[in-house]
């Protein structure tokens, strides 16, 4: 089953899709947060078998109706590293 | 009596059809949060979860246990039915004769203790309260203490602190709070700051520390103050500091210096979620150690009603109403406006002279605590002001859209004022406004300042009374 993440940007416009970025995520089952580097895309036909990634504002609303869809490609470690 | 400790008050509000007590499971992803935010709004019960989603079972939430002004009475030791001004009056009492605590060796709170790598803050049900929140955030009814490096002073703050991880906790604190302060002192110097964060302490420290006590007042010499006799308190396991030996959870380390991590964005007091996703203090936890069958202590902020328009209120217009009287200015009542977040003080006051509005807000924006109520709204001493139907129609009656509202600009700001734009936010830029929304006294009463058409007003006192006597007899049920 697909995992649920979210992240935080300032804008939708700040994140790029299909390139691997390096960001940082929170797994919403804990909402613990780390790094990664990963490939993100805003529909689910361009990633079928990627989690799904809520993008949030920085005051905590979504930007999409719809969650984008995140491929982990490193993790990157504790965001109090 | 005193409540000796969290469980005698919820046993308080039970008895007084207060509480409600949660017996089915329920989520502390979310469904925690929502019903206590539905309980606060609906000014209901305040609900204490027995069964979390995930939690071994006596692991306990207790939700908005003095969101309302009826168990915030309760809390102080007064009839649920106390007025505003008679918990201001419990509440003088109490901060001028303030009591030192009674160190005693061990308590309550000391039968579990976990150390260094046992440390988990995920043991606890923290819950998410709002969707959107920066994270589970295990303390926003408690008190953090830390020491005055300087001075040894104990300051007990509530500030609010998010789990980043098994041992790690964030939190906003701003500059001008003083904890802020001791942080920084101690950042300047390169050394990390003691902290212990005591949560589900008896109903009256954790208002306290909600208050806006003066720099180097201890909260705890005032908590004992306003119960009435000293708290118990014991040292801490691995920092300097006092907790009450009754508290439910207690969480001790050391905020880390020259480190920041995001933390935020929260449901704040104002109704809103305002400051955004930021760098913010780190905390590092060393030891936990809490109550068998602990409680955890939570209040789920937003649009009021919340503890905001409890106990912020009561503090601050304690305050601002002491800063007033100090200056022997005619006033009657004062009230920093719980329904408004606080950001509203409203005043009512004789009127000897021209002016006196203006002379009232500046004293209220000179306090502390009414420094962060912007708005300031001056009445006639004829309009009750925790009534807002009357405060309502004497702004919209009497203040004059001109002659009525004085704007001040270049004021000090408070960056949670959600009208303010983010430039305003970020620097703490402000404007403060004055309604005065008193008859000029320069008006001929007879010609200009028209009779007030109101039961109470209108009507000569024998009417009056005859109505008042034969209320029901008219067929109507109540007063």
């Amino acid at each position: 089953m697909a995992k649920v993440y979210d992240t935080f940007v300032e804008r939708l416009s700040d994140l790029e899709e299909n390139k691997e970025t390096e960001l940082v995520i929170r797994d919403c089952e804990t909402y613990e947060a780390r790094r990664v580097n990963a490939v993100l895309v805003s529909s689910k036909d361009k990633l079928p078998e990627g989690d799904m990634l809520w993008v949030r504002a920085l005051r905590g609303q979504k930007l999409t109706k719809e969650p984008w869809l995140i491929r982990i490609t490193a993790e990157l470690g504790s965001i109090l590293d | 009596m005193a409540y000796r400790d969290l469980r005698e008050f919820l046993n308080k509000l039970e008895e007084q059809q207060e509480l409600v007590h949660v017996k089915q499971e329920v989520d502390w992803n979310l469904e925690a949060g929502a019903v206590i935010r539905r309980a606060s709004e609906t000014e209901s019960p305040a609900p204490l979860f027995e069964k979390i989603k995930g939690y071994p079972k006596g692991f306990r939430l207790a939700g908005a246990i003095v969101a309302t002004h009826r168990r915030l009475a309760i809390a102080l030791g007064l009839p649920s039915s106390a007025s505003f001004p008679d918990m201001m009056d419990a509440y003088d009492r109490g901060i001028t004769n303030p009591m030192k605590p009674r160190i005693v060796r061990t308590g309550p709170c000391k039968e579990n203790v976990i150390m260094g790598d046992d440390v988990n803050l995920y043991a606890f049900p923290a819950p998410m309260l709002h969707d959107g929140d920066g994270g589970r955030y295990i303390s926003t009814w408690h008190f953090v203490a830390t020491k005055d490096p300087d001075t040894g002073w104990q300051n007990c703050g509530m500030y609010r602190q998010m789990v980043h991880n098994r041992n790690h906790l964030g939190g906003l604190t701003m500059p001008s709070q003083h904890m802020g302060a001791i942080l920084r002192k101690n950042e300047q110097c390169g050394k990390p700051t003691e902290f212990v964060t005591a949560i589900g302490t008896e109903p009256v420290t954790a208002c306290v520390a909600a208050s806006a006590v003066p720099y180097g007042v201890d909260e705890l010499d005032v908590a004992g103050g306003i119960r009435g006799e000293p708290l118990e308190v014991v040292k801490c396991e691995t920092v300097d500091l006092l907790v009450p030996a009754t508290t439910e959870i207690v969480i001790e380390g050391h905020v880390v210096p020259h480190m920041r991590v995001d933390e935020g964005p929260f449901g704040e007091f104002t109704g809103y979620r305002a400051s955004p996703r930021a760098p913010r203090w780190v905390y590092r936890v060393t030891c936990i150690t809490y109550r068998n069958d602990p409680i955890l202590t939570q209040s789920c902020m937003g649009v009021p009603p919340s503890e905001t328009s409890s106990i912020s209120a009561l503090c601050k217009s304690w305050a601002v109403r002491k800063a007033l009287r100090a200056e022997g200015l005619p006033i009657t009542d004062v009230y920093v406006c719980g329904e408004a977040g606080c950001l509203l003080c409203i005043v009512s006051t004789k009127t000897p002279y021209p002016g006196i509005a203006h002379r009232i807000a500046s004293v209220v924006w000179g306090t502390q605590g009414g420094s962060v109520s912007p708005k300031v709204m001056v009445v006639n001493d004829d309009i009750d002001i925790h009534n807002m139907n009357e405060v309502i129609h004497a702004f919209a009656t009497k203040c004059h859209p001109v002659r009525g509202t004085h704007v001040v600009e270049h004021a000090a700001g408070f960056q949670l004022c959600p009208y303010q734009n983010l430039e305003e936010r970020t620097w703490g830029k402000g404007s403060n406004a004055l309604y005065d929304c008193t008859w000029p006294i320069d008006w001929p009463p007879e010609i200009a300042v028209p009779p007030t058409a109101s039961f109470r007003n209108i009507y000569p006192e024998d009417i009056q009374q005859r109505v008042l006597s034969n209320w029901k007899n008219y067929g109507f049920k109540d007063k």
